[in-house]
């Protein structure tokens, strides 16, 4: 993908912004996954696999305009203790709910057509998930402020 | 040692602007507001059709069909009413939303066919697709026809993703990529209940 001198920096700001939200993301699944119930071992272990390559995509990126990836942190608050199956899925469904604004964002700020349908792309696939966790949806994931 | 706020993940252009969590609500319906002013273009002048007006004109159709396939399979299937309500009730949010984001383009003269690449071709799902006023069919088996329901949402959601990269406005085009993550999910959800 080529980036675009003109709108680059909305695009690489919108980039770094999700890049931030897929290391949180990670963290969160690793966190969540010792305690997921075994129905959900499969659906966490896909997630997670998903947003480690999500996040390596996102890192070319930023790479390929010429500035550095936003670095994970050490540790992240968790607004919950996750010690439990129920809780685990709460955390995951939260994640989920997180990270698709930051995707819509990069959606609108996409300065070429190929990141457009890989993020639109992103987007559809953390608003399925995010569904699988909460058994519900928003009507405009992303754009819906979170419940 | 954990540092707060960040898995909040508050980091998107609106957030830093918004800061706190309450911020982050205002921040996104501030956005959103914005947007649509600025999307709502003037009247437009005779004759002259964007690409978008033709887009949104569409997706209207698109999300009137699917209300007709929800209403036909609640009408067929009293016993799946209340579950379908929450996903009739979504559909018709796009519906307001994509009507507010700007112009519409008007019907052309002739409305009979639908457009080739119509994204209904699915067993009994596609009759769903075909012209204003017919009724869907519905399957008889109430499982077949939320299987049908599913397909055609998962339809949907494909069709979105191509349409969102046909937008000329960049926030358009997030208001078509939202629509299909919600079609998507939809897909999701009826395939577990």
């Amino acid at each position: 993908m080529t980036p675009e001198p003109a709108a680059a920096p909305p695009t690489l700001d919108a980039l770094q912004a999700v890049l931030a939200g897929e290391h949180a993301c990670v963290y969160g699944y690793g966190l969540l996954g010792p305690f997921a119930a075994p129905g959900d071992e499969a659906a966490v272990r896909t997630a997670y696999d998903w947003h480690r390559a999500a996040r390596d995509e996102l890192s070319v990126q930023v790479r390929a305009r010429s500035a550095d990836p936003v670095a994970a942190l050490p540790g992240y608050a968790v607004p919950f203790p996750v010690a439990d199956r129920t809780a685990a899925r709460r955390l995951a469904g939260l994640l989920e709910r997180r990270l698709a604004p930051l995707y819509a964002d990069l959606v609108a700020a996409a300065a070429n057509r190929t990141l457009r349908e890989w993020t639109a792309q992103a987007l559809m696939q953390t608003a399925v998930r995010a569904a699988h966790w909460t058994a519900d949806t928003p009507a405009l994931p992303g754009l819906d402020p979170p419940s | 040692m954990p540092v707060p706020d960040r898995l909040g993940m508050r980091l998107s252009r609106r957030a830093l602007v918004a800061g706190a969590v309450t911020g982050l609500v205002a921040g996104l319906l501030a956005a959103c507001t914005g947007k649509q002013q600025q999307r709502r273009s003037p009247t437009p002048a005779p004759g002259s059709v964007t690409p978008d007006e033709r887009l949104r004109r569409e997706l209207v159709a698109a999300e009137q069909r699917m209300l007709a396939l929800y209403a036909a399979t609640a009408a067929a299937h009293p016993g799946l009413a209340a579950r379908l309500d929450p996903f009739q009730e979504r559909h018709r949010r796009h519906l307001t939303a994509i009507e507010l984001s700007g112009a519409v383009a008007s019907p052309p003269a002739s409305t009979s066919a639908p457009s080739p690449g119509a994204p209904s071709a699915t067993g009994t799902s596609g009759t769903a697709g075909l012209g204003h006023g017919a009724q869907p069919a519905v399957p008889a088996d109430a499982a077949a026809a939320v299987a049908a329901l599913r397909a055609a949402e998962q339809a949907a959601a494909a069709a979105r993703l191509q349409d969102c990269l046909r937008c000329t406005d960049d926030l358009f085009a997030e208001l078509v990529a939202a629509v299909g993550a919600c079609e998507a999910a939809h897909g999701s959800l009826l395939a577990a209940a």
